[in-house]
């Protein structure tokens, strides 16, 4: 997609310059033509190319790294420990590893995508207005919700099989439906390690 | 369609508007930056609207000169 933007900007830029020469010259036939695609369908061709690119560039981990007030969560990935959810799925590759932030954290439903992205521009603007904000305490806006994880979990043999899913009485419904929550207190409910509270936790003992 | 030369002044400062919009978006695509990226896009999105409506305003003048609006 990078490729095919620099090869836009490229064209665009020298089909500007070619209308403004046209235009001081003043060819008439190859000016009108030539404006039109300089002054519109290039510019706008490349603007909805770009914009496809940086939102592709904007699910990657690397994005979501750039925003200091994330180092715990992103080191958390990392974290070798087989309880915390982030980095069992990181770790394992169950989620794509160059995305894993946006897989977990976006909204699937039908305008699941647009959701996120205002979720991202409130996280954003949080950062800017907020200056204490404790990236040991970071908490979502809503609680999360079970259909992320059943986006992939549902439809799986090994989530439906598993001995404590089948301990209670529909509970594949109930979790479907929102009224169990996956992480309730003693089931998933580590999702992220993070080595600071680590620490923190380790000087309180002391 | 050649303008006069305030039409063309009015050419120009599209296609200026419009060479920001090109250079913020070329830069949108390399910055990893979060913050420059949330800026930038609207920026540059913003300038390619004003380029684009300064360039018909510029097209719409001329026609009206020329006598065929």
């Amino acid at each position: 997609m990078i490729q095919v933007a620099i090869l836009l900007f490229a064209v665009g830029i020298i089909a500007l310059i070619a209308a403004l020469v046209m235009h001081r010259t003043g060819r008439i036939h190859e000016w009108k033509m030539l404006a039109f695609l300089a002054y519109f369908v290039l510019p706008v061709i490349f603007y909805i190319t770009t914009v496809q690119a940086d939102l592709h560039h904007m699910e990657s981990v690397e994005f979501c790294a750039s925003c200091h007030v994330m180092d715990e969560h992103i080191q958390s990935l990392t974290v070798k420990d087989d309880e915390p959810l982030a980095s069992v799925h990181y770790r394992n590759n169950y989620v794509p590893q160059e995305k894993a932030c946006y897989t977990c954290h976006a909204t699937y439903s039908m305008f699941g995508t647009a959701k996120t992205k205002f979720h991202g521009l409130r996280h954003v603007w949080a950062n800017l207005t907020d200056k204490n904000v404790d990236p040991l305490h970071i908490k979502l806006y809503s609680p999360y919700t079970n259909d992320t994880c059943l986006m992939c979990h549902g439809p799986s043999e090994k989530y439906a099989r598993a001995k404590k899913h089948r301990q209670e009485k529909d509970f594949l419904v109930r979790s479907k439906s929102g009224d169990l929550s996956c992480f309730t207190a003693g089931c998933h409910d580590l999702a992220h390690l993070l080595p600071g509270a680590i620490e923190e936790e380790s000087d309180d003992d002391w | 369609m050649t303008g006069s030369s305030e039409t063309q002044k009015t050419g120009m400062i599209g296609a200026a508007f419009l060479g920001l919009s090109y250079v913020g978006m070329l830069a949108s695509l390399f910055t990893l930056n979060s913050y420059t990226l949330i800026f930038l896009l609207p920026a540059s999105g913003l300038c390619l609207l004003i380029g684009v409506v300064i360039w018909a305003l510029s097209v719409k003048k001329d026609l009206f000169q020329k006598g065929v609006l």
